[in-house]
């Protein structure tokens, strides 16, 4: 079973055009080439459709890295869960 | 802080919310007459009214869209102009991925699609905001009281808390479209220089900026 970091790296591969990508959880948009204010909203829309989730604004202003991208993921894939 | 007469400057609370929003969406105006906003995402100026009454209802802060960032000049009891400014990238994230975040979490996906479907063009004249610095953004000074020194007042009230904040900040920025000629000068009579500047020569930029120019203008904090 793929790991949420692994789901999402995939999600980054596919829309950044980056085949063979490798996000680690300290990656950031200043880390990824292509992760910026242009791509940012397909990227997390994907991630979104993908887990079956939604992100509010509060939630959006804390991802300044993977890392906050995964966990919020998680978190928010739990609390569906319960 | 009175500034003159009958004049106080003061931070923008929750009650300056209308009139804050009316000042972003005439500095957006500029000498365009049209919203770059409106145009950008394919939304009406009533529409663009109400998503930033809910983004700067949220609170977040450090991006050009926060409440916290804004001065008023009161004549009275009242709110005669506004200006808002912070220091880009402050909690580890850029105003723009703040800004996007919360035009994504307003807007339909439909005017987010479109966004993305026209942004190559736009992003020709986009300049980063360089973290680290000040940066200002959406003056806005009713036309009645314009030419009494309001601005520069309202540049020196922000720049003195930010300053107070974050002493080892030198450097205050602001982005204007070169053809808005009245922000332009009044940037320069306030002690700001043109730094860089962005231009393109696509004429279809024209259908989302009133010019095909940005300027960054920078003053230097002694």
């Amino acid at each position: 079973m793929q790991t949420t970091l692994e789901i999402i790296t995939g999600i980054f591969a596919r829309l950044l055009k980056k085949p063979g990508l490798k996000l680690e959880m300290n990656d950031s948009p200043d880390t990824v080439a292509g992760w910026d204010s242009l791509t940012h909203p397909e990227l997390i829309t994907e991630v979104e459709q993908c887990f079956e989730i939604e992100f509010d604004f509060k939630e959006l202003a804390g991802i300044k890295s993977i890392a906050d991208l995964v966990q919020l993921t998680d978190l928010k894939q739990n609390k569906n869960s319960k | 802080m009175e500034i003159q007469s009958g004049i106080l400057i003061k931070n923008a609370v929750v009650e300056d919310i209308e009139f804050v929003v009316e000042a972003i969406v005439c500095a957006e105006k500029g000498n365009g007459n049209f919203i770059s906003y409106c145009r950008l995402f394919n939304i009406s100026e009533t529409e663009f009214r109400k998503v930033v009454r809910k983004i700067l209802e949220a609170g977040i802060r450090n991006f050009e869209f926060s409440l916290e960032n804004f001065k008023i000049a009161m004549s009275g009891r009242r709110p005669v102009a506004a200006y808002g400014a912070w220091l880009e990238g402050k909690d580890g994230i850029s105003s723009g991925m703040l800004k996007i975040s919360a035009l994504k979490s307003f807007l339909s996906k439909e005017s987010i699609a479109y966004f993305r479907s026209i942004a190559p063009v736009a992003e020709e004249i986009t300049i980063k905001r360089q973290t680290g610095t000040f940066q200002f953004e959406s003056i806005y000074i009713l036309e009645d009281y314009r030419g009494k020194n309001i601005g520069k007042m309202l540049v020196q009230s922000l720049l003195d808390d930010l300053r107070a904040k974050h002493p080892n900040v030198g450097i205050a920025q602001v982005q204007v479209i070169k053809q808005n000629s009245v922000s332009l000068q009044a940037h320069l009579n306030y002690g700001f220089t043109i730094a860089a500047e962005k231009t393109s020569s696509n004429p279809e930029i024209l259908n989302f900026y009133s010019g095909k120019t940005r300027v960054i203008l920078e003053k230097k904090i002694p």
